[in-house]
């Protein structure tokens, strides 16, 4: 289940691409499949563990070769452990709503990546996400929650003042709303409910059907019901970022 | 395990983004300017500002001394 596309990403075999806030690290596996050389990070050590476990079996297993595994960094989205323009790519999906210096980290995202190189930065989209703060307090507000509710515009504003232009968007994940709104009225310590339940087992089974119907009824819905957007940035090379006044810091 | 040297080429500290040295046998990576060690515990380098320790003169002498004696490179330049 991906929510960035790597197309528009614009990836490339051998490529070196770093994944802020990796998570279980379900981008890190797709970019190393994809043949980039790929860095997972994220500020947990727990998380990276698993990551490093999984990629240690596609290694055995020949998904991937020693080529595409660069290995794993526990570190803060504020204080990147990387030179200037190390990376030709970055992800960071479903991060920055976590983050209040999130200005900060998306700085520190676009100095790390190379002039030209291209970033996909994820959010849950407005109007599902109010709707989630709205049916339980819980959703957002626990230690390590989300703080803010993004509009399309704000993240938009926040990615070019960072010294990138926009490539592009898209939703992702529209049946994936409908799931946290249930999760929400039924309680989140309830995860066994009955509707929560049913809902997960139809979600397992267009995973495993994602070339039939469901996938072209979720892309359908995408724009209306998408739980993330996706934003595409191409960081300003220095010859371009002279002509304004829009600080590369 | 060692950390692997294509993530080594552009590991750097998080503080002032500069190159490290690399102590395999010690699970360490040293910035001998800031005087910072950074563990690497179970192949995971613990890149965070807070979990760094400050080495004392004598052992940010120890350190130095061994990267020469062992040919111990920044890990970029």
């Amino acid at each position: 289940m991906l929510t960035v596309n790597f197309e528009r990403l614009g990836l490339q075999r051998g490529e070196r691409l770093l994944d802020v806030g990796a998570g279980g690290g379900r981008h890190s596996f797709q970019a190393m499949k994809l043949g980039a050389v790929t860095v997972a990070l994220d500020y947990s050590a727990t998380d990276l563990k698993d990551v490093a476990a999984v990629s240690g079996a596609m290694l055995v297993e020949g998904e991937i070769s020693w080529e595409q595994y660069a290995g794993v960094a526990n570190a803060n989205a504020l204080d990147l452990p990387f030179p200037d323009n190390s990376f030709d790519r970055v992800i960071t999906s479903e991060v920055l709503e976590h983050i209040w210096d999130d200005e900060r980290a998306l700085a520190e995202m676009i100095r790390v990546l190379r002039p030209g190189g291209r970033i996909a930065v994820t959010v849950p989209n407005y109007w599902p996400e109010r709707v989630n703060w709205a049916l339980n307090w819980r959703y957002h507000d626990v230690p390590g929650g989300h703080v803010r509710i993004f509009r399309q515009r704000e993240i938009e504003a926040k990615i070019e003042r960072a010294g990138c232009y926009l490539r592009g968007s898209h939703h992702a994940h529209a049946f994936h709303s409908p799931y946290w709104w249930l999760k929400n009225i039924c309680g989140l310590d309830n995860p066994n409910a009955a509707p929560v339940r049913k809902y997960h087992d139809f979600l397992v089974w267009c995973i495993e059907n994602h070339d039939r119907w469901p996938a072209q009824a979720e892309k359908a819905l995408n724009p209306m019901l998408g739980k993330s957007f996706v934003i595409y940035g191409e960081k300003v090379t220095p010859d371009m970022a002279q002509y304004g006044k829009r600080s590369l810091a | 395990m060692a950390l692997d040297p294509k993530l080594l080429e552009i590991l750097a500290c998080p503080q002032d983004k500069g190159p490290l040295l690399y102590f395999a046998d010690e699970n360490s990576l040293y910035n001998p300017r800031l005087k910072r060690r950074y563990d690497v515990k179970d192949d995971i380098p613990i890149m965070l500002i807070d979990e760094a320790s400050t080495l004392d003169d004598a052992e940010d002498k120890r350190l130095l001394a061994k990267a020469e004696a062992e040919g111990i490179q920044p890990t970029f330049s």
